[in-house]
């Protein structure tokens, strides 16, 4: 599961990214990609996640485990 | 639950947008401007000049649409004014229309102050009231010049937002057997996700001392107290939780629904709305990439840059939402509507 997690959001982040990245680090981590994380979230894991709950992960794994 | 209203004619709707193109991938204040515009989908905006306001738009789209259709002025009964960026704070815009439009002293005239629903709820508002008062002719005016709210400095909306009027001419006809039917949804404590803090009169002494200073976000976006501010993750939410659900009602209850003419908000929401309601039946047409967001007149702007001079079969859902929070939707049979071709000015 968290690997088909990761690669769906490495389309979002359009980079190879690991579990253990920090967000802080990672040049796309903007409001855009914020929305994109949501609607992926609502649309292929049904899964209703606000975008301060995003903004608040530190790490990759943080996100991914918002989707479990 | 839908509501019904009876005998509703939609005649004819033109629209009316400022010369002035603005083209985003020009714009300054983005690292990465390809890979947003690519994001929300537009890549031009027609932006009002300096002199040019609200009624100047709606006035040409008005102008236009009396004449195509031969309406004499003197036949309107109501004009709704829907905008939330009137010329003044007060008096209402629509009677500055009245006056330039030359209509009849004994026109109702009033302004409803909402943005990217107001097309939706404006549509409900002049039906429901032309019916009620049996009135034979009305005009539903649109617009917004939303460029000027925005800080060229704000990465969140400096991209987002065209301006634009539109003026759609309705009939109250008994012999008509089509109805408009509608829904909507409101939620006032997102109030604040989309908001302009000057024109507050509480504590307006303090803001009018303060209302031009830039303070900035934690993202580094400029934005003053006369700027729109826009919480975009909380609008995204409402919008892909709250819409999807009442869209996907209608479709079920009221068959050949052929067109869904979405507000154009942008590309990530209209995706995401479109891929929940998941209907290969209905078409959803855009006029995001060429005008952005132009608040109300998003609508009848996709309906015209899409169809200008066709007639549309099967029923058409209009889906408005946005500052408020909220949302309407209209369903209406547009097949004997003129479309007329969007003018500039």
């Amino acid at each position: 599961m968290n690997k088909k997690i990761l690669k769906d959001l490495q389309l979002i982040f359009e980079k190879k990214i690991k579990e253990t990245d920090k967000t802080s680090e990672l040049e796309n981590f903007d409001s855009i990609t914020i929305l994109q994380i949501m609607n992926l979230a609502k649309t292929k894991y049904k899964k209703n996640i606000d975008g301060l709950t995003i903004v608040k992960c530190k790490k990759i794994l943080d996100i991914v485990k918002l989707f479990i | 639950m839908l509501k019904e209203i009876k005998n509703i004619e939609i005649a004819g709707i033109a629209c009316c947008v400022p010369q002035n193109k603005i083209f985003n991938k020009n714009n300054k204040y983005h690292k990465n401007i390809l890979r947003t515009i690519k994001a929300i989908g537009i890549k031009t905006r027609n932006v009002a000049d300096k002199k040019t306001c609200t009624s100047d738009l709606v006035v040409e789209a008005a102008k236009n649409i009396i004449k195509k259709l031969k309406w004499k002025n003197h036949d309107i009964d109501v004009l709704v004014f829907v905008t939330q960026t009137p010329d003044y704070l007060t008096p209402a815009t629509s009677g500055i229309l009245q006056d330039r439009l030359k209509l009849k002293k004994t026109t109702l005239v009033f302004d409803i102050n909402l943005g990217c629903s107001g097309y939706t709820h404006g549509l409900i508002a002049i039906s429901s009231l032309m019916k009620s008062l049996n009135l034979k002719k009305g005009l539903l005016a649109v617009g917004d010049v939303t460029s000027k709210l925005v800080n060229i400095k704000d990465s969140v909306s400096n991209l987002l937002f065209g301006d634009a009027g539109s003026v759609t001419a309705i009939i109250n006809n008994k012999n008509n057997r089509e109805n408009l039917f509608c829904n909507y949804f409101s939620d006032g404590a997102g109030y604040k996700d989309i908001i302009v803090p000057s024109h507050s009169l509480s504590g307006r002494k303090k803001l009018a001392k303060n209302c031009l200073v830039e303070n900035k976000d934690n993202k580094n976006n400029l934005r003053s107290q006369i700027n729109m501010s826009l919480n975009g993750p909380n609008i995204f939410n409402f919008a892909i939780n709250n819409i999807p659900p009442i869209l996907i009602n209608i479709i079920n209850e009221i068959k050949n629904v052929k067109y869904c003419f979405l507000h154009q908000a942008n590309k990530m929401i209209q995706d995401s709305i479109e891929k929940q309601i998941n209907s290969k039946k209905i078409t959803f047409p855009s006029s995001l990439k060429e005008f952005g967001n132009t608040s109300s007149a998003t609508i009848p702007i996709t309906i015209c840059h899409n169809y200008h001079n066709q007639k549309l079969k099967g029923y058409a859902l209009l889906c408005g939402f946005g500052v408020g929070l909220s949302i309407s939707a209209v369903v209406i049979n547009l097949e004997k509507t003129k479309i007329y071709k969007i003018i500039k000015i």
